[in-house]
């Protein structure tokens, strides 16, 4: 008897949690389920078929270059919004016309896919306004969307929607470094990069945590624009995994699908687990992120 | 900390701002919405109830006692008699026919009198019954300068005498002159039957004709006339008694009247008038909401002096009481011939509550001309509607399907046929979202039962076994092209997909720059024999006769051939010159979407480039054989001819009309029924630009011109293009045996279907008129082009 | 020997506030490109059809030469927007829908995540690290991997072609969670503590402690979640086929006509116009706090 209401008293914290978790649970996880299961399926008829699935996907050269042009993008963009982010961000911060400016950045965060992508067109078809302003600089024209500076559009527009939200996230980080700490350092007679790397830098590592979620999050998105302005089958540089999702679902390939998207959240999870870890690790405080 | 609350507090009010002000905005569209949830819950709740609400409106068709080539009017009179004039399709005589039994037996009660049967002088243009049997014809006398419209008023037993009314001349040309032709003909009958205008008269001769004319009680007539006026006019004096002005209004509207009530009906409105008084009455707004939501009117009816009124739209039979809120629908036309898409309501008639009868043209009747008289009966024990649901789902519309169904509803009264189409020109639908909503719906168990492939990955679909074997309903298939009914036939003899049409990609040009017969690689060698034309088009055309010839064993496509395909072509095509590209055609290509996806690449297109030498061959889909125009060209030509296209596949047809039922249909049988159906020679007979017919009787049919042996006629075209002079004349007449022989020939000998891969194509058209347009080398094109098509054919 | 540093000294000062203004320069470079779309966006709906055919004809309908903008229409016009707002009732209906969609999601959130997050930031269970760990997965998991899962179980819920298919997932998407759990942690245990000691209940901490003080991380939820909805594409694409309950970031009209591009450039405008003003509003709760606290202690 005891036991049992100690046993409850355990998990009387996750009564917090149960409303959300029965939801998270009917949407999200048992659907989940469904496409585990899947995976070991063949894709109309249901006939179990262990592991076929898997080996099908590592074989398939589509999903090999989704899962290429996936990782390029994400360990490029992320690395590189980060960092303009935080340069953007210490030098914005504490500076009057900081906020005007931030605003600005953010404003592409705002604008609906469906606008960007009406822009995205304009801009880079091969008669589009790019290629009018470099005829005037007699510079080459080029069908953008159709050669490799598809991929290079599409990290620019990746960092052109998100650096605002980045910077804004820097911005709070450096908001919470108490300036007590910059006067104890100015009065020991550190210079402003001095102040930069062992005050600055290492305070902001916690902060560093959440935004690289963000924008790891944020980095899925931009599958929208690509496919609101390219279509199903882009150049070959941004077919990305939900491309190749798209295109098997409409062909009922969900036994492939399903496996792909099994191997895609084991690898979503050895990610976070390694982030968390990075973190972790780098804490003195013995703060966790969770 | 206060800064920061009043800061957040300004958040929370410009949400709750935001929200106000989208309530204060969309408050009418909003109530809309919830309406139409209420009634789609409702429509569950009774669906889920279990218990089946019983009576329906069953259709059958009406034996005419001769064949009409048109009906005036239909009535009931008084006395319970069912009264028809009509024009006798076999002598072009005007006659009035009566049915004392509600429309099984018929006696003549007589033939226009004299006065009206003068054709050396002029003709007869309307005509409308009164409830006693009385009617006025309105004829056209054609004098000199120019035509003049006579009433003439013929007693119940068939005298005559003429009434006083001069219709006053127009005093202006109106903007309206142009359309008056065709007041109660929507546009789609127009675009059909384009090759009908029998009587061209000159428009200057033309001061002012009366374009319709209805029975206002017993003793009045509404006149409509070009000016947009309507005269109330008493017909023992023609004296006016009221004139009703609608000069300036837009939309072509057209008269009906009920007990003392005149209703004009737009296509967005109905406007209700006091005879008595001439004033408009109050809007009544169940009524206008009636005619946004089902359209046009096309007849209507009234059985208690208009107190309330029956009429017919596209979307069935209504009825509606006036000062009410809400207008009943009795027949749902798309369970029956109402609704389908070449089906025009000319008259209706309430025998009584239960029993009604519509005098209609429609286009794809068996019978002479397309006039065709259908009785309604209520029958109480059918279930309202039908137990069992067949699924249909297209892409496209396809209006021999659409045809296909009225007729097999009407065959099996216990079966709806819901037929769904994916694509239309208001949705902004792509293929893509259309495919993916279809595929989910498929595998939720609550997708089609039948479904038409066109456009459709139908490889893919067998492949993955999506699509159930359908050979047990073609046991016999040597009544068919089988060269062409088996395109998708597999190893172990199962067809999961079979075309019930087909196109041919044809040629046609004059001797010197086209031989029938001849390989690609001579017909492209002529440079620029396919110059001044639509890239785009073009390498969409060589598309289907190259296209076949592309795919490897393994499936991959062979680089190779591409690029020759594409430098032939280019070599064929010479030089791009934008501005000998018709601009204008150019936009309507590209606003038509969907709907005209086939049209821009059928053979028929270059019809007027070709015969006045813009273009020197003309190349195109060829699915329907409009022999004098074929002819006509060709001789414009001076030995023309028409032959397979030059590809690099040889003998290939276009299979279309792709039928296909779901392996998780819920109604397998009914569907193979309806398939079978789709492949009957009666369905197959219907022939509206979707291709020919698999089934060869119906091929026969649909190319021997049957429906003018006997009747020569000539008739000018004009071109649709920039040069309105330009007209070609070209005679409906049979078709010559030989013709048809060489065209069935043609038919048989083809072997190899076009490859059907919409995304191999997308990825060759878009390439492909840029190498025409000299953006790309072939060689470039040909690198784009696998760049994409490999990383689909590796999915 | 000593001047010669102090010379440098002066050099690099005077380098640094060169660097500086280079800095700024290009700063406000990459903020003009940044809103260059925006400006291309507005003045795009202000344009008559004539104007936006000779602009974007290139384009649009395969003219020769190139596509042209000016930064200002040549003749402003209000024609795209009475077309839009007048002409097109189904503009509304769908304003309407993407009002539904996004109130009823962020209602919902408020009402199931936030308690959710506080019981993650202040509680311990159980397995909880597992748990946050499959939150945070599914929160980065992208739509397609369970479309065709979500979409039978909808329809099992008889869902689809409702409204509600696309809101109740929506309440219950852990990216709220997540960003809020931030915000919950920061408050002090030892303020928790204290009130502990003088009495209040557990709902009572969550209700007048952690809700006032988390209230900015709320707000950054709401506003990031009111962008996501408001623009939301793939789910009412794929569950909802009845046109009259899509919502407005579906509605693209087709610009490969001359004739609707105009509508494409008003429709845009009108459906940044909120997402512009909830985000100018609550852009400073974005940051506020949302790792402050982190480094405070």
């Amino acid at each position: 008897m005891h036991g049992t209401v100690k046993k409850f008293a355990k998990w009387q914290g996750f009564l917090w949690i149960l409303p959300s978790f029965l939801g998270v649970m009917v949407f999200y996880l048992l659907p989940y389920a469904d496409v585990v299961r899947r995976s070991f399926l063949g894709a109309v008829d249901n006939r179990f078929v262990g592991l076929a699935n898997y080996r099908t996907i590592m074989e398939n050269p589509a999903f090999l270059l989704a899962v290429k042009n996936t990782l390029r993008f994400t360990a490029l963009c992320i690395p590189l919004l980060i960092l303009l982010a935080l340069a953007c961000a210490v030098i914005l911060y504490r500076s009057k016309y900081g906020g005007f400016i931030k605003s600005a950045f953010l404003m592409p965060m705002a604008l609906p896919a469906v606008s960007v992508a009406l822009v995205w067109r304009l801009l880079f078809h091969s008669q589009g306004l790019l290629n009018h302003w470099l005829s005037q600089f007699k510079a080459s024209e080029q069908d953008w969307m159709n050669t490799s500076s598809a991929f290079w559009i599409l990290v620019i527009s990746y960092i052109w929607k998100n650096l605002g939200y980045d910077i804004v996230l820097w911005m709070a980080g450096l908001a919470g470094i108490s300036e007590n700490i910059y006067e104890a350092a100015k009065v020991d007679g550190a210079g402003e990069w001095q102040c930069f790397w062992k005050i600055t830098l290492p305070n902001l590592k916690p902060s560093l945590y959440t935004i690289t979620v963000l924008s790891f999050l944020n980095s899925f998105k931009v599958f929208r624009e690509a496919y609101l302005v390219a279509g199903d089958y882009p150049h070959e540089s941004i077919y990305m995994m939900q491309h190749l999702f798209n295109n098997w679902f409409r062909s009922f390939s969900f036994d492939k699908m399903a496996a792909a998207a099994v191997t895609e959240s084991i690898l979503l999870l050895g990610l976070i687990l390694l982030l968390q870890k990075a973190w972790d690790g780098g804490n003195e405080d013995g703060r966790k992120s969770i | 900390m206060k800064y920061g609350i009043l800061k957040r507090g300004a958040g929370i009010l410009l949400s709750a701002v935001l929200i106000l002000g989208s309530l204060a905005g969309c408050g009418k569209t909003d109530n809309g919405a919830v309406g139409n949830e209420g009634n789609s819950q409702t429509g569950e709740k009774v669906e889920e109830g279990g218990e089946q609400a019983l009576g329906r409106f069953l259709e059958e068709d009406v034996t005419l006692p001769i064949v009409f080539s048109s009906i005036y009017d239909m009535r009931k009179l008084e006395d319970g008699t069912i009264r028809i004039i009509g024009k006798n399709a076999d002598d072009g005589k005007e006659t009035v026919w009566d049915s004392k039994d509600s429309g099984v037996n018929w006696e003549k009660a007589f033939d226009a009198p004299g006065e009206l049967q003068d054709e050396e002088n002029g003709y007869i243009d309307y005509a409308a019954l009164s409830l006693d049997g009385q009617s006025v014809w309105v004829y056209n006398r054609i004098a000199e300068g120019g035509i003049k419209p006579i009433l003439y008023l013929v007693s119940s037993e068939g005298s005559i005498g003429q009434i006083p009314f001069e219709l006053p001349a127009a005093e202006q040309s109106g903007q309206g002159s142009a359309q008056s032709f065709s007041t109660n003909v929507s546009a789609d009958e127009k675009e059909g039957e384009e090759g009908a205008g029998d009587n061209v008269m000159n428009r200057s001769d033309v001061k002012n004709l009366i374009l319709d004319i209805c029975f206002l009680g017993a003793d009045q007539i509404m006149v409509t006339d070009m000016t947009d006026k309507i005269f109330q006019i008493s017909i023992s004096d023609g004296s006016v008694k009221q004139t009703y002005d609608f000069n300036g209004m837009e939309d072509t509207h057209q008269v009906f009247t009920a007990g003392k009530k005149m209703l004009v009906v737009t296509s967005t409105e109905v406007l209700v008038y006091d005879t008595e008084t001439g004033e408009q009455q109050q809007a009544e707004e169940a009524l206008q909401q009636s005619v946004a939501e089902s359209g046009f009117f096309h007849a209507v009816d009234s059985m208690d002096a208009g107190e309330s009124i029956y009429y017919l739209t596209g979307k069935g039979l209504f009825h509606y009481k006036f000062g009410g809120s809400v207008m009943e629908q009795l027949i749902d036309g798309s369970m029956n011939t109402l609704g389908s898409p070449a089906f025009y309501p000319g008259a209706l008639t309430m025998i009584d509550e239960q029993n009604l009868l519509i005098a209609a043209n429609d286009a794809n009747s068996e019978v002479g001309d397309g006039m065709v008289l259908l009785r309604y009966t209520w029958s109480k024990d059918t279930p309202a509607k039908p137990d069992k649901e067949l699924k249909v789902y297209s892409l496209y519309n396809n209006r021999e399907l659409r045809q296909a169904v009225s007729s097999f509803q009407k065959d099996h009264p216990d079966v709806y046929v819901n037929y769904q189409v994916a694509l239309s020109e208001e949705n902004g639908t792509t293929v893509s979202d259309a495919l993916k909503t279809l595929t989910t719906e498929i595998m939720a168990g609550k997708g089609p039962d039948l479904i038409l492939l066109d456009g459709m990955p139908v490889n893919t679909y067998i492949e993955k076994g999506i699509l159930k074997d359908m050979s047990p309903i073609l046991a016999d298939k040597s009544n068919y092209f089988e060269n062409i009914l088996t395109a998708y036939q597999d190893a172990q003899g199962q067809l999961c997909a079979i075309p019930a049409r087909f196109m041919i990609p044809a040629a046609q040009g004059g001797s010197a720059n086209y031989t029938p017969g001849e390989d690609f690689d001579t017909f492209t060698a002529k440079q620029g024999i396919l110059a001044n034309t639509d890239p785009e088009a073009i390498v969409e055309r060589f598309w289907y006769s190259c296209g076949a010839a592309w795919q490897k064993e393994d499936k991959t496509l062979d680089a190779g051939k591409i690029t020759e395909f594409l430098s032939k072509l280019k070599n064929a095509y010479g030089e791009y010159d934008s501005s000998a590209v018709d601009e204008e055609v150019y936009q309507s290509i590209s606003q038509g979407g969907a709907v005209n996806e086939l049209h821009k690449v059928s053979l028929s297109w270059g019809d007027f480039d070709l015969a006045f030498g813009r273009i020197k061959v003309s190349t195109g889909l060829f699915g329907r054989m409009d022999y004098g125009m074929m002819n006509s060209v060709n001789e414009k030509l001076g030995g023309g001819d028409y032959g397979l296209m030059p590809g690099q596949a040889k003998q290939v047809f276009v299979p279309a009309m792709i039928l296909g039922i779901s392996s998780k249909a819920a109604q397998p049988e009914t569907a193979e029924e309806f398939a079978g159906y789709l492949l009957s020679s009666e369905a197959q007979k219907v022939s509206q630009f979707g291709g020919f017919p698999v089934e060869k009787e119906a091929f026969k049919s649909v190319l021997d011109g049957h429906e003018y042996a006997d009747k020569e006629r000539l008739v000018g075209v004009a071109g649709g293009g920039s040069d309105i002079d330009e007209i070609l004349d070209y005679a409906l007449i049979p078709t010559p045996e030989e013709e048809i022989q060489k065209l069935t020939n043609l038919a048989e000998s083809l072997t190899t279907p076009a490859l059907q891969d919409d995304v191999i194509k997308a990825a060759v058209v878009e390439q492909g008129t840029k190498v025409l347009k000299g953006e790309l080398s072939p060689e470039e094109g040909t690198d784009a082009i696998m760049q994409k098509v490999n990383i689909y054919l590796a999915e | 020997m000593e001047e010669k540093v102090f010379d440098l000294k002066i050099l690099n000062l005077k380098k640094a506030h060169l660097g500086k203004a280079v800095l700024w320069g290009v700063l406000a470079l990459l903020a003009a490109a940044a809103l260059y779309p925006v400006f291309f966006l507005v003045s795009g709906s202000f344009m008559g059809k004539d104007e936006l055919g000779d602009c974007l004809g290139a384009v649009v309908s395969g003219k020769e030469g190139y596509a042209d903008f000016p930064l200002l229409p040549g003749f402003p016009t209000l024609s795209h927007y009475v077309e839009v707002f007048l002409d097109s009732p189904e503009f509304f209906v769908m304003f309407w829908n993407s009002i539904k969609i996004t109130f009823g999601v962020l209602a919902g959130q408020l009402a199931v995540g936030t308690g959710a997050a506080w019981g993650f930031a202040k509680y311990e269970f159980p397995w909880k690290r597992g748990f946050f760990l499959i939150y945070m997965i599914l929160m980065l998991l992208p739509f397609q991997v369970l479309m065709l899962s979500d979409y039978l179980i909808l329809d099992r819920l008889a869902l689809i072609d409702h409204l509600w298919g696309i809101i109740l997932p929506g309440i219950f998407s852990t990216f709220p969670v997540f960003i809020m759990y931030r915000f919950f942690s920061e408050i002090p245990d030892s303020l928790l503590e204290s009130a502990r000691l003088d009495g209040a209940r557990e709902w009572q901490l969550f209700l007048y402690l952690a809700l006032p003080i988390g209230s900015s991380g709320i707000i950054a939820a709401m506003v990031l979640g009111f962008l996501e909805y408001w623009s939301l594409i793939e789910q009412p694409l794929t569950f909802l086929k009845e046109k009259s309950l899509l919502p407005l970031s579906v509605f693209l009209p087709d610009i490969t006509s001359v004739n609707q591009s105009g509508m494409a450039f008003a429709a845009s405008v009108v459906t940044f116009f909120p997402a512009l003003m909830v985000f100018l509003g609550g852009q400073d709760y974005l940051e506020q706090g949302i790792m402050a606290g982190a480094v405070k202690e």
